[in-house]
C-alpha cells in the first residue's frame, strides 16, 4: 500500500502539496486527476523517492521511500519526459535498468518489444514521440515493479497503442498484483481503467474515492415540476446543488446524494417527470471543479451536452 | 466478446453484469458454459481486471454463475437467471405503476396502457 500522511511539499514559497492524506491499495489502479499545477506530478515524484516531503511521511508497504534503494526497486516511475533517453538504444536502456532492478525479466522484455515492433539498435532520438513512450513502457514492465507510476503516460500514444499498453498492464496486474497509479488529463481513460481516483486542487485532495461509489453519490436530474423548483427552493428542500439550469419548463441540475434520496425530496414539487441520468467521470470532475470556483467550468455546457449524446 | 458503453455513466461492472445475465437468459450462454477468463475480458475491453472480477463476483453472489477453484466461472441453471430478471422486471413495473398512480393515472387508464403495449408486441 502507498500512504501519504500529512504531506506538505513546497518549492520556494509555492505550496505544491498542502497537508495531503492519500492511501492507494495494493493491486488497484489509481487515477490522479487535477488541473495543471494541482500537484499530481509532485505526488508521483514523492512516491518514487525523487523528492522528500517537508512535512509528513510517504511510505510504500509501511516503509519510507525517500533514500531507500531496496524499496525503490519495487517502484517504477514513468515520467512525462523522455528526453533523457535520446542517446540510448532500446538494448542500452535494457542494460541500464537491469543494473537497478534485480527483478528485471529478459523474457518479458523480449516478448514486449516484439509486440510493439520497436527497433532495438536505433537511438531513441530517432524514435517518434509515441515510440519513445512505448520504449519506456517496455522497460518499465520488464522490471516487474510492484508499483508502476505513469505521469500522463497514455497521452502521447495513439488509440491502438493505448489498448496494447493497457493489455500489458492488465497482465502485470493479474500476474504480479501490480499497483498502477496514473495521472492523466484524459478522464475517459481514467474512468475506464482505474477503480479509484483522487482529485487534486491547489495542492489539496478534493476527493479520493472508488469510482463506482463516487458516481452513485452525485446525480444529474432533468425534470419538469408543477411547483416552483428554483435554486432557493430546491436547496431549502435539503438538496445539495452543484449546478442548476432552466430552459422553458425543464429544469436540469446536478445534486449530491443517492438517487432515491434525491427523488424523494423532489416529490414536494409535484414533478411532471423526473429523469435521473448517471454522470460520466468527466462531468463529476467538471462540476466538482466548478464548486471550487475553477475557470474550467466555462466550457461546462458544451461538455455536458457532448456527453449526453 | 462483450460490448460495453464506455462513454456512459453506468458503472462498467454493472454493464458487464447485465450483458452476461442477458446472454444467459437468452440462451446464448448455456448452462455449464465457461465464462471467458477475467484476463481475456479485461484485455479485450482495455479495462481494469478488478472491474471484471467485481462483475463476476456479483454474478456468482446472485447464483447466476458458479465458480470452480482454479478453473473459472461457469453458467449456473438458466432458470435462476430468468427468475431473477423476471423479479427485477416486476420490481421496475411496480415502481412505474406507483409513479403513475402518484401522478393521478386511474386504474382504467393503466389497464388500457397495458393492452396498448401488448398490441404493439
Amino acid at each position: 500500500m502507498i500512504a501519504l500522511k500529512n504531506v506538505t511539499k513546497n518549492f520556494d514559497d509555492f505550496i505544491a502539496l498542502d497537508n495531503v492524506e492519500l492511501e492507494i491499495n495494493k493491486g488497484t489502479a489509481f487515477g490522479l486527476l487535477g488541473s495543471n499545477g494541482a500537484g499530481k506530478s509532485t505526488i508521483l515524484r514523492l512516491i518514487s523517492g525523487i523528492y522528500s516531503p517537508e512535512n509528513g511521511s510517504v511510505t510504500v508497504d509501511g516503509t519510507a521511500v525517500y533514500d531507500n534503494p531496496a524499496l525503490l526497486e519495487k517502484i517504477f516511475f514513468i515520467n512525462d519526459e523522455t528526453i533523457q533517453w535520446n542517446n540510448f538504444t532500446l538494448t542500452e536502456m535494457r542494460d541500464y535498468f537491469k543494473t537497478f532492478y534485480d527483478s528485471f525479466s529478459d523474457e518479458k522484455f523480449e516478448s514486449l518489444w516484439k509486440v510493439l515492433e520497436l527497433p532495438k539498435q536505433k537511438k531513441l532520438s530517432m524514435f517518434s514521440k509515441g515510440m519513445k513512450r512505448q520504449a519506456v513502457v517496455v522497460c518499465a514492465l520488464s522490471c516487474r515493479p510492484d508499483y508502476l507510476l505513469l505521469d500522463e503516460a497514455f497521452d502521447g500514444l495513439d488509440p491502438t497503442m493505448r489498448i496494447i499498453v493497457k493489455r500489458m498492464l492488465v497482465d502485470e496486474m493479474l500476474d504480479n498484483n501490480m499497483t498502477t497509479v496514473i495521472s492523466s488529463h484524459n478522464l475517459k481513460e481514467i474512468d475506464e481503467f482505474c477503480d479509484t481516483a483522487g482529485l487534486l486542487h491547489k495542492g489539496k485532495v478534493v476527493f479520493n474515492r472508488e469510482l463506482d461509489t463516487l458516481k452513485s453519490d452525485i446525480q444529474k436530474i432533468q425534470a419538469a415540476f408543477e411547483g416552483d423548483a428554483t435554486v432557493e427552493t430546491l436547496t431549502k428542500a435539503g438538496l445539495q446543488l452543484l449546478h442548476h439550469t432552466k430552459s422553458g419548463s425543464v429544469v436540469q441540475f446536478i445534486a449530491r446524494g443517492a438517487r432515491d434520496e434525491i427523488i424523494g425530496k423532489l416529490n414536494q414539487f409535484t414533478p411532471k417527470f423526473v429523469d435521473v441520468v448517471p454522470l460520466t467521470l468527466e462531468e463529476v470532475f467538471i462540476y466538482e471543479m466548478e464548486v471550487l470556483g475553477y475557470e474550467y467550468a466555462v466550457g461546462i455546457d458544451g461538455l455536458a451536452r457532448q456527453s449526453n449524446k | 466478446m462483450f460490448s460495453l458503453d464506455l462513454k456512459g455513466g453506468v458503472p462498467l461492472y454493472e454493464q458487464l453484469y447485465s450483458r452476461i445475465s442477458e446472454l444467459i437468459a437468452s440462451g446464448a450462454l448455456e448452462e455449464d458454459d465457461k465464462l471467458p477468463a477475467v484476463r481475456e475480458v479485461a484485455k479485450d475491453l482495455g479495462i481494469n481486471p478488478n472491474t471484471v472480477q467485481k462483475a463476476y463476483r456479483n454474478l456468482e453472489k446472485d447464483k447466476l454463475t458458479y465458480s470452480v477453484p482454479a478453473r473459472g466461472s461457469y453458467v449456473a441453471k438458466r432458470a435462476q437467471t430468468i427468475n431473477l430478471l423476471r423479479e427485477r422486471a416486476l420490481h421496475e413495473f411496480n415502481m412505474a405503476v406507483l409513479a403513475a398512480v402518484e401522478r393521478g393515472l386511474s386504474k382504467d387508464e393503466l389497464h388500457a396502457q397495458i393492452n396498448f403495449c401488448k398490441e404493439g408486441m
